[in-house]
């Protein structure tokens, strides 16, 4: 049976790989409910495309790209219902001073674009290259480029000394 | 900010504690199985009523057309009347080779000056006998439909 064999490889991509797509998601959205939402979707789609894929060897890679694409259309979906979601209120997990940090970087990247910020979570949290981005986003390697520039230039002018001594301090605990 | 500042800060706040992820596969295997049932109902339904709206346009144009009665009469195949352009009549005289005596205007080709214009109009008074003019036969002058001129004798 095809759906039962689909069913047992799905589980166990799910285990391994549900932990690192939720973050990736928690890294794109910046609040962990609509990142939830997001890894629903995307697994949801993972599991509908399955018996169609014809490669499941690169099916860590096939689940990122459906995360960042989803957490792309639903952000362009947001902004033409001008809805924007947020946990503060309900969720204040402990952690105190790391909850800070979280929070001052957040508030850089939240300046971001939903593009800008699918770049830079890719190159620099998943190790992707120029063009391994770029066939993820599905744009071109000149604007995964632009994007990424841009991206460093704006949280650079944010952050700036505040990120410097938030970074000195997240190194001393760690 | 370089890149490496931006990978360490990501890597901080990967080690930091997360929420207990709610989401298991059984749930996404379900919800699966679900939209699939759904997708499957529409296709059926949605192939049903396709098939009968094919269905039912088939009878509407074998049953219900050839009963009608005919729209209009049929146009007669051929050229429409009275739509051309009259045909136009050329206007310009023609200058006819001057008469030669003895001759006749049989070997000339047609000529629209009218004859009475060369020559002039009989002055015999009205009872006399006119002048006998040829003992030649008389043959009637070929003229051009334009010229409108009954056949008359020439020089």
């Amino acid at each position: 049976m095809i759906d039962s064999t689909w069913n047992a490889e799905f589980t166990r991509h799910f285990d391994r790989s549900a932990d690192s797509m939720r973050f990736t998601a928690y890294l794109l959205c910046g609040n962990w409910h609509e990142a939830e939402d997001v890894v629903q979707a995307a697994f949801l789609k993972l599991y509908l495309a399955g018996p169609k894929l014809a490669d499941r060897e690169g099916l860590a890679a096939y689940t990122r790209k459906i995360v960042v694409r989803t957490f792309l259309a639903e952000r362009r979906r947001l902004r033409w219902r001008r809805e924007k979601l947020t946990d503060a209120p309900p969720e204040m997990p402990g952690g105190g001073e790391q909850v800070e940090d979280r929070l001052v970087v957040w508030q850089a990247m939240s300046v971001l674009g939903a593009r800008q910020r699918a770049v830079l979570v890719l190159r620099f949290w998943h190790d992707l290259g120029v063009e391994e981005t770029a066939s993820a986003l599905g744009c071109s390697t000149g604007t995964v480029k632009s994007q990424s520039a841009r991206g460093l230039a704006t949280l650079r002018q944010r952050l700036g000394p505040q990120y410097a001594d938030l970074w000195q301090e997240v190194s001393r605990r760690g | 900010m370089g890149d490496d500042d931006l990978k360490r800060t990501f890597e901080k706040l990967h080690a930091a504690p997360m929420p207990v992820r709610a989401l298991t596969a059984d749930d996404v295997i379900r919800s699966g199985e679900a939209v699939r049932r759904r997708r499957r109902t529409v296709a059926v339904v949605a192939s049903g009523v396709g098939t009968t709206a094919v269905v039912a346009a088939a009878l509407v144009v074998l049953v219900i057309r050839p009963g009608s009665p005919p729209v209009g009469p049929v146009d007669p195949a051929g050229p429409s009347i009275g739509t051309s352009a009259p045909l136009t009549v050329p206007t310009t005289p023609e200058v006819s080779p001057p008469a030669v005596p003895g001759r006749t205007s049989e070997t000339t080709p047609s000529t629209t000056t009218p004859v009475e214009q060369e020559h002039p109009v009989n002055t015999t008074p009205p009872g006399a006998e006119p002048p006998a003019t040829s003992d030649v036969p008389v043959a009637p002058v070929e003229t051009s439909p334009a010229a409108g001129t009954s056949p008359t004798t020439t020089r």
